[in-house]
């Protein structure tokens, strides 16, 4: 659990420019919370020696390239890496197949992009005692 | 701002606070990848590559939430199902509402344009 007024570091993992953007722009009122962004899942997972207090990881990443790591793969390796690090999964998959798997794959916290996205990140963060 | 008729920023401003300089580089990243994404798809569909037109519809029907229009989300959200199905059969359903997206969607980019040029 966070302590209020420390410092953060958040990944953004989000192949969506313009969504990066959302998140960007949510974090950057929030003043003790420093963001990175990654557009890739391998771009965050060669960066996790920065050791990032959160990590806010799309599910499908790179549209272009089917080949890329998905969020479910990213969250396990993530996990594998840096075991305490917190990870919520941000993702517009409606598939119950999906999220039935990142459940069990370990996930916790999974948000649906909608228009209640950013208050139920708000309840997060709290939960977390970020902000 | 001109007065939108098919697209409702309001959702947007209130995530950015009505901060106008952030609400237009959103606006001009919705604009650009919006524009690449439906030529992708439609490169992908006539090239009957199905699943990566699915992965691009699914990233169009994320963006468009934040642009309120419920029309083009529903016809986003089917045709990312169909495309996900990936049955033959439905090809011509695929490509005739693929057309009319891409009329929905063309309009909404003009419309958007405007309210940049606006913010300027």
């Amino acid at each position: 659990m966070g302590v209020k007024n420390e410092s953060y570091l958040v990944f953004l993992v989000e192949d969506d420019k313009f969504y990066l953007e959302l998140l960007e722009s949510y974090f950057s009122v929030k003043k003790n919370i420093k963001t990175v962004r990654f557009l890739t899942g391998e771009d965050c997972l060669n960066n996790l020696h920065l050791n990032p207090d959160l990590v806010l990881l799309d599910y499908m990443l790179d549209k272009h390239n089917p080949e890329a790591l998905d969020g479910k793969l990213v969250y396990k390796k993530i996990k594998e890496i840096t075991p305490d690090t917190r990870i919520i999964v941000v993702s517009a998959q409606q598939s119950a197949d999906v999220v039935f798997n990142l459940v069990k794959e370990g996930v916790r916290n999974y948000i649906m992009k909608d228009s209640e996205t950013f208050d139920q990140l708000d309840q997060l963060l709290e939960d977390y005692n970020f902000i | 701002m001109p007065t939108s008729t098919i697209i409702n920023l309001e959702p947007l401003k209130k995530l950015l606070r009505d901060n106008k300089s952030a609400i237009k580089k959103a606006l001009e990243l919705f604009l650009e990848t919006t524009t690449e994404d439906m030529f992708e798809l439609g490169k992908y569909i006539d090239s009957k590559k199905m699943l990566e037109a699915a992965r691009i519809a699914h990233a169009l029907k994320t963006r468009f939430v934040y642009l309120g229009n419920d029309e083009a989300i529903l016809k986003i959200k089917r045709l990312e199902t169909l495309l996900k199905d990936g049955r033959e059969s439905t090809f011509l359903e695929i490509k005739n509402l693929f057309d009319d997206l891409n009329l929905m969607i063309s309009n909404c980019l003009l419309e958007l344009n405007e309210e940049i040029n606006a913010l300027a």
